[in-house]
């Protein structure tokens, strides 16, 4: 089913273009992002359940103008029919006052662009829409139910499915873009406890899908709370440097927080990026080739154009081993000369555009998983990952897992360890990397949860990649 | 839109709807900064209602209470916002939560919160704390690579179909950023602050500290694999491992049997080190979190809900308290601690790991596990002192918090008030 458009920015649209001709005589660079991002999210638990709305929901706009060298950009979402005028005003007069408020700043170049009219619209197979509360509700009960059929240690199983029908519309003096797409994601936490030992585990899917994620989502009921189960017996971490086999899930947010944040370019721009120093130097072994953009994947961070106007793309950052480029925000790579990658993103329409990941991968290799494994005299398997933390001038790492599997002899000896933490320096960590595995022995993307810049900026970015072994640092 | 939305809401009383709305009309102004030369400034003027609708029905002889949220946009026609009604109030029907009641129009709050952002306005603010920062951009070896200020006013309105109709202004600054600092190589430290007032002396004190850190950045070793010493967890990770005892006295997180813990418990147990008190204050001085009412209209007011160890209250909104009987405290943010009275000198008598900052550093409430990436702390072995980087420090709060020891010298960060620093032991140091 083709995703459609919003209503809301079809019919805002001429005032928008009235804006930006207005704002034209007054500037020599104008440009409006338009947002309606709407859905819902659906969570029932054992006691309760709730309708609520979704992070990522939006409505509004951002007006870009070019003045005095510098940029100007102002957030409203507030546009009566015949508006334009009153805005166009208060917009004038406070880029003026902004650029008369410092004698030092920094000047950018003016943004030239090339004309482009493109519409999109992504396709799913069950429009949110088409499927009443009712009915979204009761799939995730019996999902709830089926948890509960499968184990005595529940203590709550919390199902949610958010979507988000993404509209967004670009417009400047060459540019008439509008794409249309629909991101949702669904997860199962399964909490479990055994006298003071409370454990859970978490599982989700994601995508450029509708709700047909509702069947993904069913099929990871019982392994979810299995693994919940098993996590009861985990036992502490014995702080250390181990082998590790590092899967998808795990490959995903090293890939994210090591190399990812690291060349965000807005950083090379502040000088925040120890990157700037590698460029075609090597940063990994010769196994690792990581790509990251809106057009690397197919998955919750693929789009036509990024929040600046700029199409989407398909970045390789390392290949074999070697740096190769960062991936940028327009302002950014105007400063920096470079070609803009189309990662010129806004946690919404209120907040500024920075450098920010999209779909982020490393690309499988050649080895199997089972001789991979095999290899391992005393080590771990580290899945399923939680969170991680980026330090893009010093390049350390900072990775929480959920458990890690024992291997001992080259085998999986069933005892599971938990919590995980990773930590080291970024390129000893990816200079470790001797196995990279096949496609065929699992590759695959997560787009759950979000990305920040730092503690902030939030927006929906996906990771992954293929089995790596390489060597850590665990606590 | 507010008086539109509300004549419309009326129309659908004889259906039983009932409703919550937050109206929020925020202001902010923003600033970044690449060293001290201005990259670009921004403005944000935006307006949205967060509406609640709620459905009262029955099944099998018992009665449920369902809600759904929807976001009510200016400009919204008459029949786009009966269409967002329609459809929550359909799928209230469907979410079957255990009967509570509405707020009730009631009581002043108890307190007041106040700024000093009102008077000298968003943009006089923002320049005040500019100069602040950059007052400490003094070095020759070091300086400040980028920064960024946001300075925020909210009009908050929340209205029920009860009668609660009361209103708010909210103040919030965040501003971050980061130092380098040049010794050989050159090395970063990076801060965030949050913060709702024009508290310029505080900002200053935190970057000159940010300098000083990143000063001895460069001298530091990596961590030791160290298991035997106390560790001293200080600045900011001190809120998130509190957070433990604040989430998990929520009548949410207990009636949702997250939680295990019960009025009356000693939760720390058998206890040789400080028993901590734990206060929730609305009307922190400074703090984003401090606010007269909850979002549900509940007026705030100060409580204690651990005392000595002992968990004396739950803290809750309306809906959860009334659950399980417990007296609503509404949603109160700030957290005030108090119960030490070692000096920090006395603590660092014997070896320890003082840890100054972490990458991030986090709590699961839900477990009691904690951890973090050293970026920078002090070792002292008995005879010296070195700067470290690098490892990770991990534990579980249940197997720290008999023998913790809470410093005589106190800290606030944003909502977090309490003591600077907390030594632990028998926590696992992942070093070199």
């Amino acid at each position: 089913m083709k995703v459609p458009v919003s209503d809301f920015l079809a019919s805002q649209k001429p005032e928008i273009k009235r804006l930006v001709g207005l704002l034209e005589n007054q500037f020599a660079y104008v440009s409006v992002l338009g947002t309606d991002v709407s859905g819902k999210s659906f969570t029932v638990r054992d006691k309760s359940s709730s309708v609520s709305n979704i992070p990522l929901e939006e409505r509004g706009f951002v007006a870009r103008v070019y003045t005095n060298g510098m940029y100007y950009e102002y957030s409203f979402n507030n546009l009566p029919p015949g508006g334009a005028d009153k805005l166009a005003e208060t917009i004038v007069e406070n880029a003026k006052k902004s650029a008369e408020m410092a004698a030092d700043i920094i000047r950018y170049p003016l943004i030239e662009e090339e004309s482009a009219t493109i519409s999109y619209h992504g396709e799913v197979a069950i429009l949110p829409n088409s499927m009443a509360s009712a009915e979204k509700l009761a799939r995730l009960r019996a999902i709830n139910e089926k948890a509960h059929n499968l184990c005595d240690v529940l203590v709550d199983l919390i199902v949610t499915c958010t979507t988000a029908a993404v509209s967004k519309v670009f417009i400047s003096s060459k540019k008439d873009l509008e794409q249309n797409y629909i991101i949702s994601e669904a997860a199962i936490v399964a909490v479990v406890r055994r006298d003071d030992n409370t454990r859970y585990f978490y599982t989700s899917c994601s995508g450029l899908k509708g709700l047909e994620i509702l069947d993904e989502l069913e099929s990871k009921t019982a392994g979810c709370v299995e693994n919940a189960v098993k996590l009861l017996d985990a036992k502490p971490m014995q702080a250390g440097e181990y082998d590790v086999i590092c899967g998808p899930d795990a490959v995903g947010i090293i890939a994210h927080e090591a190399f990812g944040h690291g060349v965000e370019m807005d950083m090379f721009v502040k000088n925040r990026a120890k990157a700037v120093e590698y460029l075609g130097k090597p940063v990994a072994s010769k196994h690792v080739t990581m790509h990251d953009g809106a057009k690397s994947a197919s998955h919750a961070a693929s789009y036509l154009f990024d929040d600046e106007g700029t199409l989407g793309t398909d970045t390789v950052i390392i290949k074999d081993g070697i740096l190769q480029t960062g991936i940028s925000d327009l302002l950014s790579a105007l400063k920096l000369g470079e070609t803009p990658t189309g990662n010129g993103r806004r946690e919404s329409f209120a907040r500024k555009a920075y450098t920010r990941m999209s779909n982020t991968l490393i690309r499988p290799g050649n080895d199997k998983l089972d001789d991979m494994i095999s290899s391992l005299k005393h080590g771990f398997l580290i899945e399923s990952a939680e969170s991680g933390m980026e330090d893009p001038k010093d390049w350390g790492i900072q990775c929480m897992f959920t458990s890690a599997r024992e291997i001992i002899d080259g085998k999986l000896t069933g005892n599971l360890y938990a919590p995980v933490i990773m930590t080291g320096y970024v390129p000893e960590l990816l200079s470790n990397i001797t196995m990279v595995s096949r496609e065929e022995d699992g590759f695959e993307l997560t787009g759950a949860g979000g990305c920040g810049k730092g503690y902030k900026e939030w927006v929906k970015v996906s990771c992954g990649g293929p089995y790596i072994k390489t060597k850590a640092r665990l606590g | 839109m507010l008086d539109a939305l509300i004549t419309i809401l009326d129309e659908y009383k004889n259906q039983g709807l009932e409703y919550r709305l937050i109206e929020r009309k925020k202001s902010r102004a923003e600033s970044f900064y690449i060293k001290k030369s201005l990259e670009m400034n921004r403005g944000v003027d935006t307006d949205a209602i967060a509406l609640t609708v709620y459905k009262v029905f029955e099944e099998d002889g018992k009665s449920f209470r369902g809600s759904a949220d929807a976001t009510i946009h200016p400009g919204m026609t008459r029949e786009e916002i009966k269409n967002v009604i329609d459809e929550a109030f359909f799928a209230a029907g469907f979410v079957k939560n255990e009967m509570y009641p509405l707020e009730e129009k009631g009581a002043a709050p108890t307190g007041e919160f106040t700024s000093g952002i009102p008077a000298l306005g968003v943009h006089k603010t923002m320049s005040k704390l500019r100069e602040a920062v950059y007052a400490q951009d003094k070095h020759d070896k070091g300086n400040i690579s980028y920064s960024e200020f946001f300075v925020d006013q909210s009009g908050i309105r929340i209205i029920n179909s009860n009668g609660v109709d009361v209103r708010y202004t909210a103040y919030s600054v965040d501003i971050e950023l980061s130092v380098h600092w040049r010794d050989g190589g050159e090395v970063e430290n990076f801060e965030a602050y949050k913060l709702a007032d024009c508290d310029t002396a505080l900002i200053g004190g935190r970057v000159e500290k940010l300098f000083n850190i990143a000063s001895q950045k460069p001298l530091a070793v990596p961590t030791p694999s160290v298991n035997d010493v106390n560790v001293l967890l200080t600045g900011e990770c001190l809120n998130e491992f509190f957070n433990y005892y604040y989430e998990n006295s929520n009548a949410s997180s207990i009636y949702t049997k997250i939680s295990t813990f019960a009025v009356g418990d000693e939760l720390q147990g058998e206890c040789a080190g400080d028993r901590f008190t734990l206060e929730l204050d609305p009307f922190l001085p400074g703090s984003t979190g401090s606010r007269p009412y909850d979002n549900n209209g509940t007026p705030l007011k100060k409580v204690c809900v651990v005392k000595d160890g002992r968990l004396m209250q739950l803290w809750g909104d309306l809906r959860f308290s009334s659950y399980l009987n417990a007296p609503v405290t509404g949603n109160i943010e700030n957290r005030v601690i108090t119960g030490g009275s070692t000096p920090v000198s006395e603590m660092k008598t014997a070896p320890y790991l003082e840890l100054i900052s972490f990458s991030d550093f986090q709590m699961n409430s839900m477990t009691g596990d904690f951890a973090g990436e050293i970026r920078f702390g002090f070792y002292y072995d008995g005879t010296e002192t070195v700067p470290v980087t690098g490892g990770s420090v991990s534990g579980n709060i249940k197997k720290v918090h008999g023998d913790m020891l809470l410093s005589a010298e106190r800290a606030r960060y944003n909502n977090y008030d309490g003591p600077a620093t907390v030594l632990v032991k028998n926590v696992s140091i992942a070093g070199k």
